[in-house]
């Protein structure tokens, strides 16, 4: 647990508390990114996902940007602690974990962004159903370590897995409701693509409660729970088989 | 620096024990980088046995040195014992919980300073990681790298690193240190005084110390027995002087002098 707390903080420091704006960089990508999507999607290509388009991207920007960043870091984090896990028998199981938990830090400092969005834009902050949040987001961080497992467990052995997520989460981006709404997709012949990708329900369960004010759908995050809680006893499973010898391969 | 004697996690009086281990590598095509073609059967491993079935009990408290040749499976030997790798066959049962490894090259995260880098040996040894900070003075001190300790680690030479690699185990209470030929990169200043600094935990804390060496003197020095590794299995094992006694005599293959007529 000490090391685990210890291996999170070491990378935020290393990565902002040195840099010279610090934490501003956590909301500076997001914040651009959020300029050219509005650009892109909502005034040149016209999506009109529903709700306020500026709010709408942003909240599905973090949580993408979170999940594609953990499930990408997770996959590697055998070989980016090779130094730690040619050091000591310490528990190789903490790594992915450590990799999604630095994913979230990012996330969780950028939710209050989220609300100046919402006074900017003229809308008002869903008090009433702001902590429905934090389980969607422990259910978030559950499905994401157990696909880490699994994935990193799979690249200690074959290590075409990075290239493969790598491409994998960069498709997540497209296929995800991040800048289209499943309205948009109505008639289309693809609205399998919601009802398939875990990360679909999860993204458009934040939306309801941090920006829109409205109750989650309790069904689709109940499915999302199930196939999670899947993934993790299977990672949890194929990783420590993989954990012993780890050394040897890295 | 508590110099009191280490809580005794259970009674069987042992560091760690090895019943008849094995351990093989596996050799790889494609350059050793495991990826879907050496899942195939021609590109599949070739099997390196390096460890082949000994047995060993590392008693609690002390010294046991480990000599041998490059190859001999000095290494493999020490990163069973703190589970840094599991055996392929065999059982190693370590009754230590957080055992240090102090190797050269491998486990020293590159882009960290030494500062953070000790930190997090600390954290490893078992300390929190107050603990630790509150130690910092001293560890750099005993460093001796003066203002390279808030430098990258990548910046340091293999002396450096070891030093503060060095300095930062001697101060966390470590248990059970396991020292990989480190000492052979330190200067005969430091080298003494990592001697002195360890005889003097093993005296007063009952810390149990392994060490790995190609020469003879620096376990005549600190270790009551030695073990003699040879192909992988224990060519001799006893009190360390008799071990070094035998070790020291051994002949230099002739076939390597050849060349120098």
């Amino acid at each position: 647990m000490e090391i685990t707390r210890h291996l999170i903080g070491q990378r935020f420091d290393a990565q902002y508390r040195r840099a010279s704006l610090g934490v501003l960089w956590v909301w500076a990508e997001p914040m651009t990114r959020l300029v050219v999507f509005v650009l892109v999607f909502e005034k040149a290509l016209q999506i009109r996902p529903g709700g306020n388009a500026t709010i709408y991207l942003f909240v599905g920007i973090l949580f993408i940007r979170s999940a594609t960043q953990g499930l990408n870091m997770a996959t590697t984090s055998p070989m980016s602690n090779s130094a730690l896990i040619n050091l000591v028998g310490v528990d190789r199981r903490i790594f992915p974990v450590v990799a999604v938990g630095n994913a979230f830090v990012d996330l969780i400092l950028s939710i209050p962004v989220i609300f100046i969005l919402i006074i900017v834009q003229g809308e008002t902050i869903p008090f009433h159903t702001l902590p429905l949040s934090i389980p969607i987001m422990a259910l978030q961080f559950e499905l994401l370590v157990g696909a880490g497992f699994v994935l990193a467990a799979l690249n200690v052995r074959i290590r075409d897995v990075t290239l493969l997520v790598n491409t994998l989460t960069t498709m997540l981006f497209y296929l995800t409701p991040v800048f289209w709404s499943p309205e948009n997709i109505e008639g289309t012949g693809f609205e399998w693509i919601v009802d398939v990708n875990p990360l679909a329900p999860l993204l458009l369960s934040q939306r309801d409660v941090l920006a829109w004010g409205e109750m989650p759908d309790w069904g689709a995050l109940g499915i999302v729970f199930v196939i999670a809680t899947v993934l993790l006893i299977i990672g949890w499973k194929m990783y420590t088989r993989v954990s012993g010898t780890m050394a040897d391969h890295i | 620096m508590t110099e009191q004697p280490l809580p005794v996690h259970d009674d069987s009086g042992l560091a760690v024990e090895l019943i008849d281990v094995h351990k093989h590598y596996e050799r790889l095509a494609n350059g050793g980088i495991p990826s879907l073609r050496n899942l195939g059967r021609e590109g599949r491993k070739a099997e390196h046995w390096v460890i082949n079935g000994v047995n060993i009990s590392i008693p609690r408290g002390g010294a046991t040195g480990i000599v041998g040749l490059n190859g001999a499976g000095k290494s493999t030997l020490l990163r069973l014992m703190c589970g840094v790798t599991a055996p392929s066959r065999g059982q190693v049962i370590c009754h230590y919980a957080n055992p240090c490894l102090l190797a050269l090259g491998a486990g020293v995260p590159n882009v960290l300073t030494g500062r953070e880098y000790a930190t997090t040996l600390g954290i490893l040894a078992g300390l929190d990681k107050t603990e630790v900070l509150d130690r910092m003075d001293k560890i750099k001190e005993f460093s001796g790298i003066g203002g390279a300790f808030d430098q990258p680690v990548r910046t340091y030479s293999q002396g450096m690193r070891m030093r503060v690699g060095f300095a930062a185990v001697m101060h966390c209470d470590a248990e059970f240190l396991l020292i990989d030929e480190v000492l052979a990169v330190g200067d005969k200043d430091f080298k003494a005084k990592c001697m002195v600094t360890l005889q003097r935990l093993i005296a007063t804390t009952g810390t149990t110390v392994v060490f790995t060496s190609h020469s003879a003197a620096p376990v005549r020095k600190l270790c009551e027995q030695a073990l003699w590794i040879e192909g992988g299995l224990i060519k001799m094992d006893g009190d360390a002087d008799e071990v070094m006694d035998v070790y020291e005599d051994l002949d230099v293959n002739p076939d390597l002098l050849v060349n120098e007529d």
